[in-house]
């Protein structure tokens, strides 16, 4: 170990304690202006939001904690006062509906991760699968989320539902067609290893491996997404702002 | 029954707490409510908006900081309205918590009326 090397981890220690120590400072300030933002145009309400937060935020135990609470205020804030309409509908739709129908969505996502892993032992790795659905499922939610708060806000319901309903069936009917084809190609590429070159084979399993998976969770998110605008509609005359 | 709230989950276990508390004669803030409930905090003060709105909730500043130099906390207690509601509510819509708070003595109309001549509270 150098001089260097010692003289730098005291200066990084020393930062990381000071920045630690900035934590609950900057927790209060965040939070205070968590509530101006909130409370826009009820300045004697966010005055007194502004000193209740403060205190939260004080009562709440360990630095780096108290900062997260007060960043999840601001992104809270942040989000009523800037995001638009539909979309706070849809997210308070969604949310309505998973609070719901929380052991359905609990056994069908078990289902989702069963057929995965079942694919995954026949067709390819672990990894390959888990990677799959991670890196596939997450682009689809977000899409679909974003895509459906668009929709739903310049489309009428009849044509969010049928685009809804082709978007569920068609990606069902991939996740079936990607579970089958992936199984057949894995048992060939293991009773038959002459069937395919070695690279060949490969990339055909591999291919397969993740495309199932994904397909299972898009058609897992896209029925999330249509269930989540239907309970929109449903309780659209419930839900305030 | 819908009342003047929107009913969903976290106001129901908001009111959960606010009707032990009201048994144990205790006023809550808003770490205690986070606390009790497991929810996230604002989830809570939306929840906790929306019952002021109503007059179900009232809240009042502490007399005295814990400490020096610390933010007061805002104290909340139910209404004498707002107590007979969230009971009603809580025993529609959750059951099962009910046999946990039917223990309790239910605030008759005469507790009630005393509770809101004390407090000066609109019926």
């Amino acid at each position: 170990v150098t001089r260097g090397e010692i003289a730098l981890a005291i200066i990084f220690g020393l930062l990381v304690n000071e920045a630690t120590d900035l934590c609950p400072w900057l927790a209060v300030r965040l939070v205070c202006w968590a509530a101006r933002l909130r409370y826009l145009h009820a300045s004697d309400h966010a005055a007194i939001r502004s000193e209740e937060l403060a205190a939260l935020v004080n009562d709440r135990p360990g630095k780096l904690f108290k900062l997260f609470t007060a960043l999840g205020f601001v992104l809270h804030a942040l989000t009523v006062q800037t995001a638009p309409r539909s979309v706070r509908r849809f997210s308070a739709g969604a949310i309505k509906f998973t609070t719901e129908h929380r052991a359905d969505i609990v056994r069908i996502g078990s289902g989702v991760v069963a057929a995965a892993v079942a694919v995954a032992m026949v067709v390819g790795t672990t990894a390959q699968t888990v990677a799959g659905v991670v890196v596939g499922a997450a682009p689809v939610v977000v899409v679909g989320g974003v895509a459906a708060g668009v929709m739903a806000r310049v489309a009428s319901r009849r044509i969010v539902v049928r685009i809804i309903v082709g978007v569920v069936v068609g990606a069902v009917l991939g996740a079936m067609l990607g579970v089958v084809l992936g199984t057949v190609a894995g048992v060939v590429a293991r009773a038959a290893p002459g069937a395919f070159s070695e690279a060949g084979s490969v990339a055909i399993v591999g291919a397969f491996a993740e495309a199932a998976p994904v397909a299972l969770a898009g058609a897992f998110a896209g029925t999330m997404i249509g269930a989540g605008l239907a309970a929109v509609f449903r309780a659209e005359s419930k839900i305030e702002d | 029954m819908t009342g003047p709230v929107r009913i969903t989950g976290p106001l129901l276990d908001v009111l959960e707490v606010f009707l032990q508390a009201l048994t144990d004669d205790r006023e809550l803030h808003g770490w205690a409510i986070l606390k009790a409930t497991k929810r996230a905090g604002p989830t809570i003060y939306g929840v906790l908006d929306r019952l002021e709105d109503a007059g179900w909730i009232a809240g009042q500043w502490e007399d005295q900081p814990p400490k020096a130099n610390t933010p007061r906390r805002r104290l909340y207690r139910l209404t004498p309205t707002g107590a007979v509601a969230a009971r009603d509510l809580v025993a529609a819509r959750r059951p099962a918590s009910l046999g946990r708070l039917a223990q309790q003595p239910r605030p008759g109309p005469v507790v009630a009326d005393w509770l809101q001549s004390l407090t000066g509270g609109a019926p």
